[in-house]
């Protein structure tokens, strides 16, 4: 019960701002830009001359939008961790239910569970907000449409959209990206213990995330462990720059278990000579 | 290494404390007597509110210890118990009315029912019944707040840092009162201020926090 209380605050204080409305103008003009782009790729006429049903759906852009790396790297993961960024240090309010909750463990414990949650509705609303109004411009349908249908042109895996419907494919993208975004919060959140200062935190995981766009393109014939390395290529389904993937959705679940796994278990080891004094 | 004597609440022994090169508080002994008001005072940014934090076991220290009512902080327990603090400006969730907050931080204490917190709320001059946002509140309302949050627990020992910052000359005189109504209810109380009078209306002792020491000094402000 304490500790409910106490995980209710941390999730107020982290969301209940008035930043976390900017998901909506930016996915809004995501889902404009890539309803365009897929609409130039299939020219109104042609889709009418076509008279075939499903040419195009929502489902193309949802996928396109989060399968895109720089999409990705920029904009979608960048304005999760500018969300998430200042849950640390400890706000004063937050001092004074620590010192109450008597557990600087469960005091990490309710920090990192505060950043998944942080990370679901951030990702739920996300791909709502792109789907739904890209649904309005490309319809919906719940098959692949005929341009996603080659896999390639919606940056989905071949295999995969064989293997299953969108809907599935969109279950599988949506927890890999809870686990990578999760994890990216947390690693923010361990530099920033280590530093006080959360500029340093949200750096570290931006960097990361840059960086590894460029080390993905120098990851070609090397065994498939090394291929999965960068997180880029652990939050898009295909393996970037490719539009293919080599290695089964599975392990990047893996890859994030064990990244979240390390980085709880240093943060555990951090917060127990966590500091709390005032934010920078 | 506990303390024996049980007339004791607080005790530290050879507390250091650096930030960089900046050594805060050096080899600090300390002994707070239970049922008393001490003071420390000093100029701002003389380490103070690092060394109430060190006591209520926010901050640690680099090295020597503090028992709280003969418990070890960092061994025995994490943070002081039986203890109210007000450290610094207390921070409130802006948009949930003085009462909300307190009853929520209650909550994760689980030692404050509803009633107790109004109470408190009554006891520090503030309206139960008030429900605007606390992003509503002056400063001095704030300043209220926060020591309800201290008292509301009905804690053995109070750590206070500044508490009538903010407020006016009355309000000032009430939280005086108030304290001392505390004292003689068996109620320890550890007050820091720069204002050397307001440490010699209420104190029993003072101390003064100056390069890293901390010394007692008569109500004429003279070392002893």
């Amino acid at each position: 019960m304490r500790f409910q209380v106490f995980f209710r605050i941390q999730i107020q204080q982290l969301m209940l701002r008035w930043r976390w409305l900017l998901p909506l103008p930016v996915f809004g003009f995501l889902g404009y830009l890539l309803g365009n782009a897929i609409i130039v790729r299939n020219p109104p006429a042609f889709l009418q001359q076509s008279g075939a049903d499903n040419m195009v759906n929502a489902w193309d852009a949802l996928f396109t939008g989060f399968g895109n790396a720089y999409y990705m790297a920029f904009v979608i993961a960048n304005l999760f961790l500018l969300l998430v960024c200042d849950s640390l240090p400890e706000s004063p309010i937050g001092q004074l239910a620590v010192f109450r909750l008597g557990s600087r463990k469960s005091w990490w414990a309710g920090k990192s569970l505060s950043v998944l949650v942080a990370a679901l509705m951030y990702t739920l609303s996300g791909m709502l907000i792109l789907f739904t109004l890209t649904s309005l411009r490309l319809g919906f349908s719940w098959e692949w449409s005929k341009f996603g249908w080659s896999g390639d042109t919606i940056l989905v895996p071949t295999l995969l959209l064989r293997q299953v419907k969108p809907f599935m494919a969109a279950l599988i993208l949506f927890g890999m990206d809870v686990l990578g975004f999760w994890a990216l919060g947390m690693l923010m959140q361990v530099v920033t213990l280590l530093t006080r200062r959360f500029l340093f935190g949200y750096l570290a995981a931006l960097l990361l995330l840059i960086g590894s766009l460029g080390v993905s393109g120098s990851l070609v014939n090397v065994p498939d462990v090394l291929k999965l390395l960068p997180p880029i290529r652990n939050l898009i389904m295909t393996f970037y720059p490719y539009p293919f993937r080599e290695v089964a959705m599975g392990w990047s679940y893996l890859y994030w278990g064990i990244a979240l796994a390390v980085l709880f278990s240093f943060g555990l080891i951090l917060s127990r000579q966590q500091n709390y004094y005032s934010k920078e | 290494m506990t303390i024996q004597d049980t007339s004791i609440a607080l005790e530290t022994r050879g507390i250091m404390k650096r930030f960089g090169k900046n050594t805060v508080l050096d080899n600090v002994d300390f002994r707070l007597p239970k049922g008393v008001i001490y003071g420390i005072c000093g100029p701002n940014g003389t380490g103070k509110s690092v060394f109430l934090r060190i006591l209520s076991g926010l901050i640690k220290p680099d090295s020597g210890a503090v028992e709280v009512f003969r418990q070890l902080i960092g061994r025995d327990v994490e943070f002081a118990p039986s203890t109210g603090i007000l450290i610094d400006n207390p921070g409130f969730l802006l948009a949930n009315s003085g009462r909300r907050n307190l009853e929520l931080l209650a909550s994760v204490s689980g030692k404050a029912t509803k009633e107790r917190v109004a109470d408190a709320i009554r006891q520090v001059g503030l309206d139960p019944n008030d429900r605007r946002p606390v992003s509503t509140y002056s400063s001095g309302m704030r300043q209220r707040l926060g020591l309800a949050q201290a008292i509301m627990e009905d804690p053995d020992l109070l750590i206070l840092d500044e508490p009538t910052n903010g407020l006016d000359f009355e309000g000032q005189k009430e939280i005086y009162s108030y304290l001392i109504e505390l004292r003689a209810q068996g109620k320890t109380i550890l007050i820091t201020s720069h204002n050397r009078d307001e440490l010699k209306i209420l104190c029993d002792e003072i101390y003064t926090l100056s390069y890293g020491k901390l010394v007692m000094t008569r109500n004429d402000g003279l070392e002893s």
